[in-house]
């Protein structure tokens, strides 16, 4: 900012590269071609009964990214993230309009088969909820499901998908004992292990530091930053720096709408909407 | 401003120096009192009762000491030698009001004993009330020998020759020629027991197997017997082979009997074959008497009953409830596991399904009786009645299903106990979180698949404590039973060596009927009673039992899921 | 629009007044360092000397403040501009502290001398110019108002006008008159200062337009 040159800007001279730091951020997502767009979201409406959760929401998530949503409690952020794997089928009484196209097929579309498609789109949830059984067989669970798999290649898929979650080290020589033993932070990851282990495209993962402490926290994030290079990542958090600090792209949701979707970047430092800077900044509503 | 104030009042915090029932009421200290009352109420009641049990049951294999007792019977003396079973005392008014002629008796009470004297035959009544102040002399012979035998009850006496085939044969050192002997009609008995339950056994079941199907050929208009009579014969001769064999042995079992010479000096002849055990308690150290009180248990524990039940063992009744009891857990677990998981995962949750789950907690409230009679009416009558017509035609008019069995008996009282395991295994699902559920649909699992591998292994514990419940409530219960399959003495166990080895449809015994039965309706009570204690004692000693076994295993389950389970 | 957290409010607030504190001592700094200047008066240059190492110690301490709003607050968007802005108007403040001290150094060396009045009129021009940029430019800070922010970038040119008409001055003073060039160059040191001064006050102006637009000013061409 220091100006120490007073000369007049239409001074002759030899033209420098004068970049230094190169402005960093995505762009917003709109301007993204639609060949680097995973899921798209189209005029979705959700309706509890009568009450409308989600309002025309729409949304270009893009691949290989991670995008989080955040916003206040009951904005639906967490019902538009069950959205994309379907989970809100089994809530009684839910209405869905729009469409949300997953690689560019619907996923409503009558054909799809829903457990097919939660393999496509795995999903970690808030509290860490391994099935009480062992390491080894938690993370099995879902390659058990469809296939038969020789146990050699059953135990190489563990194993590849425990490292994939930053989780062997500290568990090989216990792979057989119950999951229920190992911390929150290690049930977190063998969970995220789980999902992994179908290889899905998409990973939901629905405030999945919220019941940890800050060092599991930051090894959870620090997963996320590693996962982003083969999944596409949606993440619902509370916890707004935790979005600034993972997220490539934010989007903020208020009473069922989406009021802004942005880079993080923009979001955080030079919002466009008032709601969100309120939002972010921590002011009244 | 610090002088203004007093310094640190810490008056207001402290604990009032003053008490009043106010404060001490709204302290809550009285309500843990009347707790802790409560609780010490129900603990002393409940140790009490097992401990009355307990005490009486066990005491009954207990060889107490025989007594020779000398007496006055008012008319005349007479010499009697038994167990003092039991010493009471009744006031003085009440001996008046029966022996008005008494009055020259002292005190305020009046101590009587009762005083088991066996030898039922020939010195009748094998218990009687001895009033203290008519005894003149008591002695406790060392040679006096306790005779149990198969029938009339125990003899009491000592021994004064043994014959052999009516002949007197030995003098010299008879107790232990007596116990080699009854060893050896023992094992003459086993044998004739074998044959007659091994082999003529099985020779009536294949009779009546070619009878039915005579029966069949008939019912068909096929009259051709010819086959079927040329087996019947075979089977004939065989039958009357085994027979043979088995009177031989029967009569090499009378070879043997004993003179006794009892407390009056009679002398009465008893068969060895009639002998079970004989000992002699006052000349016994306190091992022997230790060893005689297991080796008592042992024998009501594994041998059947005799004289109406009210001796021998209670092997058939403790059988019979142990079978239903299993039968009843394997029907009623299915049931109710499948109800409870309909109700609590499938069902769309609204009135309707809460109005079912309000009829199941009544259905639990319902009395027993009423399952009985309806079990009587549509499973014994209807269904039972329907088996018969469609499969046993050739057994009619006998019926073979449509009547009281332990299948009814079992699927009776899996009706009553159902409501317990569906309350219970709904209680379990409810407690597994949600978030389990989800994680296993998320990962792509069906909604059977989420059942089969995540709900149902983890609804275990509650499910296994529904089936405590139940069991508890099944094993005691006797109303239902009489309806539809309990008798008080069953000819056969309802599992033998005959296919199908497992017999549904026949009628069992059960401890809690032998209870009622043998309590009540004995002829002879005295004898009954400590038997009445001991199959108490040993109905709730399963149920306990049974229920630590399950508790057992649903802790270790439990321990399992713990820190998962809501 | 307040934060939920009154007591956020009340350390912005804080930080806000702090820097106007600052920004006065500053202002008032410029004031006497030209008066010891043009009166030649020493003492009260050594004055403005003392009072420097006060402005120092309290923008030290006001970054040490802006520090722990933010590791204790971790601003966003336009908190975090603010912020941001607080700490480096708090440096251009400082500066024009030390340029102030600087006028007030050369004062004791013009002792001998007395200027042409002309061109002293010249650099009292630009002193009051500079010194009026400072006040208002603390007073947009203060108050957040972009359209005087922008309107006072574009008056910097003024001040460079009214600096080269100094350094003209001078310069021509220093042809004619051999024997005052150390105090021609004096003249021109200070004037160097003012304008120095005076682009510190635009940066905080253009602070103002980055806090409230969120973007850097970006000067039309």
């Amino acid at each position: 900012m220091r100006d120490d040159n007073s000369s007049p800007p239409d001074t002759q001279g030899v033209k420098l590269d004068t970049t230094i730091v190169e402005s960093t951020g995505e762009p917003n997502p709109t301007d993204l071609p639609s060949s680097d767009i995973c899921l798209q979201v189209k005029d979705l409406c959700l309706h509890y009964g009568d009450k409308m959760a989600l309002d025309h929401i729409n949304m270009r998530i893009p691949r290989r990214k991670v995008t989080a949503l955040i916003g206040p409690s009951g904005c639906g952020k967490s019902t538009l993230i069950r959205c994309f794997n379907r989970m809100n089928d089994l809530v009684d009484g839910v209405k869905i309009g729009g469409t949300i196209e997953l690689e560019g097929l619907d996923i409503h579309d009558a054909e799809v088969d829903v457990s097919q498609l939660r393999r496509r789109v795995g999903m970690v949830f808030q509290q860490p909820n391994p099935f009480p059984k062992s390491v080894y067989e938690n993370v099995a669970y879902g390659l058990r499901l469809t296939e038969k798999i020789p146990k050699s290649e059953l135990d190489d898929r563990v194993e590849w998908a425990l490292k994939s979650a930053a989780l062997w080290d500290e568990v090989n020589d216990r792979l057989n004992d119950t999951a229920l033993g190992l911390s929150g932070g290690q049930q977190q990851r063998l969970v995220i292990a789980r999902a992994v282990a179908v290889h899905p495209n998409v990973l939901l993962l629905d405030e999945p530091a919220s019941a940890l402490d800050p060092i599991s926290t930051l090894r959870i994030e620090e997963l996320i930053a590693e996962l982003k290079a083969d999944y596409t990542i949606v993440i619902v958090t509370h916890n707004m720096q935790q979005a600034a600090r993972v997220s490539d792209y934010t989007s903020f949701l208020y009473l069922g709408e989406l009021i802004e979707f942005d880079s993080t970047l923009t979001i955080f430092t030079n919002p466009s909407e008032q709601q969100t800077e309120d939002y972010i900044t921590g002011r009244y509503g | 401003m610090a002088t203004s104030e007093p310094p640190n009042d810490h008056s207001q915090w402290l604990r009032p120096q003053r008490l009043s029932i106010g404060r001490w009421w709204k302290s809550g200290e009285p309500l843990i009192w009347l707790n802790a009352t409560a609780v010490a109420v129900c603990i002393v009641a409940v140790l009490g009762l097992l401990g009355l049990i307990a005490v009486k049951g066990l005491a009954h294999f207990w060889p107490s000491d025989v007594l020779t007792i000398e007496y006055d019977r008012g008319f005349d003396q007479t010499k009697v030698a038994g167990e003092v079973v039991q010493r009471e005392s009744i006031s003085r008014g009440r001996f008046l009001e029966a022996y008005p002629d008494k009055s020259d008796i002292e005190g305020a009470t009046v101590a009587r004993w009762m005083v088991k004297s066996g030898n039922r035959r020939v010195n009748a009544p094998d218990f009687r009330w001895i009033f203290e102040h008519d005894i003149l002399s008591l002695e406790r012979e060392d040679e006096i020998v306790v005779f149990e035998r198969a029938e009339w009850g125990n003899a009491y006496g000592t021994l004064a020759t043994i014959n052999e085939t009516g002949k007197p044969a030995i003098t010299e050192s008879l107790w232990d020629e007596l116990q080699a002997r009854i060893k050896r009609t023992n094992q003459l008995r086993r044998q004739a027991e074998k044959i007659q339950n091994r082999f003529i056994e099985r020779i009536n079941h294949q009779f009546e197997k070619l009878r039915l199907q005579e029966r069949r050929r008939a019912l068909k208009g096929n009259y051709d017997i010819a086959d079927l009579n040329a087996q019947r014969e075979e089977l004939n001769d065989r039958y009357i082979h085994q027979e043979g064999r088995l009177r031989e042995v029967q009569s090499e079992m009378e070879r043997d009997s004993v003179e006794v010479r009892i407390a009056d000096g009679r002398i009465t002849t008893i068969q060895l074959s009639d002998i079970i055990r004989a000992w002699q308690p006052n000349s016994m150290s306190y091992l022997e008497k230790f060893g005689h009180w297991t080796a008592s248990m042992w024998i009501f524990l594994s041998e059947d009953s005799r004289e109406a039940n009210t001796e021998g063992g209670v092997f058939p009744a403790l059988f019979g409830t142990v079978l239903m009891v299993l039968l009843m857990s394997v029907m009623v677990t299915p049931f109710g596991v499948v109800a409870a998981l309909y109700l609590r995962e499938y069902a769309k949750q609204g009135p309707f399904v809460q109005l079912i789950r309000i009829a199941v907690n009544n259905l639990a409230g319902v009395p027993s009786i009423v399952y009985g009679v309806f079990g009587l009416g549509f499973f014994v009558y209807l269904i039972g009645g329907s088996i018969d017509d469609l499969f046993f035609k050739a057994a009619q008019p006998a019926p073979t299903f449509g009547t009281p069995g332990l299948i009814w008996a079992s699927l009776t009282l899996a009706l009553l106990t159902v409501p317990v395991v569906i309350v219970s295994t709904e209680e379990g699902l409810t407690r597994i979180p949600a978030a389990l559920r989800e994680g296993s649909l998320a990962l792509g699992a069906t909604k059977a698949e989420t059942m089969f591998k995540v709900i149902l292994p983890m609804a275990s514990p509650s499910i296994l404590t529904g089936i405590i419940l139940a069991i508890a409530r099944a094993a005691g219960e006797v109303a239902p039973l009489m309806l539809v399959g309990v008798v008080k003495l069953a000819p056969t166990l309802p599992i033998d060596g005959n296919f199908p080895f497992l017999h549904l449809d026949r009628k069992f015994m059960h401890l809690g009927f032998h209870i009622y039965d043998v309590g009540f309706q004995s002829p002879n009570v005295d004898a009954a009673r400590p038997l009445v204690f001991a199959t108490a004692l040993l109905l709730v000693v399963i149920i306990v039992g049974l229920n630590l076994s399950a508790i057992t295993l649903r802790n270790r389950l439990e321990a399992r899921y713990r820190g998962v389970l809501l | 629009m307040k934060h939920i957290s009154s007591e956020y409010d009340k350390e912005l607030e804080s930080l806000q007044s702090h820097l106007t504190a600052l920004g006065g001592l500053a202002e008032q700094q410029l004031m006497n360092a030209m008066k010891a200047f043009v009166n030649s008066d020493s003492a009260l240059g050594e004055q403005v000397r003392e009072t420097e190492l006060h402005i120092n110690h309290n923008a030290i301490e006001l970054d040490r403040a802006v520090t722990n709003v933010i590791a204790k607050r971790q601003p966003t968007a336009r908190d975090l501009r603010l912020i941001m802005s607080i700490l480096k108007n708090s440096t251009d403040i400082e500066r024009i502290g030390d340029e102030s001290e600087r006028i007030a150094k050369l004062s004791s060396q013009m002792t001998s001398y007395e200027p042409n009045l002309s061109y002293h009129g010249d650099l009292t021009d630009l002193f009051s110019r500079v010194s009026d940029a400072v006040k208002q430019a603390l007073d947009v800070f203060a108050r957040l108002d972009e359209v005087t922010a922008v309107a006072r970038i574009a008056a910097d040119r003024e001040i460079d006008g009214y600096y080269n008409a100094v350094v003209q001055a001078a310069t021509n003073e220093m042809t004619k008159n051999q024997s005052g060039v150390n105090d021609y160059l004096s003249v021109i040191w200070v004037a160097r200062s003012l304008e120095r001064i005076g682009d510190h006050a635009k940066n905080i102006c253009e602070s103002v337009v980055y806090v409230e637009s969120g973007h850097p000013f970006v000067r039309n061409v």
